[in-house]
């Protein structure tokens, strides 16, 4: 992730965010009327550590966050120095978990951890 | 532009993957301003000295950052903003640190420092991209800030 000043002097990281706080950051860039690319021409080579955690306890950490970003998303009231954003801004990802539809995600992926799928 | 790598981690206590962004940097002619490492458990000084030998480097533990809060009270924060921001009662009570959290050490220091463009690079990164090359996967390193930054 990359940002220049004029972002981070005025949009800080959400402090209460536990993970995935670089999505998190771009939608706060948004509703402080900054765009951020997503470049697919980018690469790198990452090697992540062994997952130490069991998959239902990462899935429950997202299903925090995704919750706590769409609260985020539909407390919004208007501000003058701050735009309304809406799931659609972020599709596909991560908008896709940020609609109404997400409490019936969070059932259907349980439901599909809980048969071991 | 004064260019600044920040990077979180539990432990400071390997060289990697700094010393190969360090080195990507230099490779590709690119000037480094500053490292921003932000740790929360453990640090071993010794690599922190190496560092230091190539380029500018701000060190900062997690809830023990008393000089931050400083010159943020100087430039007019609030403490309770300060609070907000930078405090975290997790880190004692449970051993954890919000990634939001962590990060806003990494841009603070930034700010307070004169850094212009902050890269984030997280500590299971490289700056290379795997290719085939026959039977052979290999690691091809890349420009990588030339490529994120002056394109």
């Amino acid at each position: 992730m990359v940002i220049h000043k004029n972002l981070y002097q005025i949009v800080p990281f959400d402090p209460n965010i536990r993970r995935g706080e670089d999505i998190d950051y771009l939608i706060n860039s948004k509703m402080f009327g900054f765009n951020f690319f997503l470049d697919n021409k980018l690469s790198i080579k990452h090697l992540p550590p062994k997952e130490t955690h069991p998959m239902w306890k990462r899935i429950r950490e997202d299903i925090y966050r995704f919750v706590y970003e769409k609260a985020k998303i539909d407390s919004q009231y208007e501000l003058s120095n701050m735009r309304m954003v809406s799931a659609k801004d972020f599709f596909p990802y991560p908008g896709e978990f940020l609609t109404n539809e997400l409490e019936d995600k969070i059932f259907k992926t349980n439901l599909l951890l809980a048969w071991n799928i | 532009m004064k260019i600044s790598l920040g990077i979180i981690t539990k432990h400071f206590n390997t060289l990697e993957p700094v010393d190969e962004f360090l080195n990507n940097a230099s490779k590709y002619n690119h000037k480094i301003y500053s490292v921003i490492i932000v740790y929360s458990h453990s640090c071993d000084f010794r690599l922190v000295e190496n560092l230091k030998e190539k380029v500018k480097i701000f060190l900062i533990k997690i809830n023990n950052a008393p000089q931050i809060k400083q010159q943020l009270i100087k430039i007019g924060v609030s403490q309770e903003s300060i609070n907000i921001l930078l405090d975290c009662p997790s880190l004692k009570k449970y051993g954890v640190v919000p990634y939001g959290l962590n990060r806003n050490y990494v841009v603070i220091q930034a700010l307070l420092t004169g850094s212009e463009g902050l890269f984030f690079v997280d500590t299971d990164v490289y700056p290379k991209v795997l290719v085939k090359e026959g039977d052979e996967v290999k690691g091809k390193e890349i420009n990588f800030f030339g490529q994120h930054f002056w394109k």
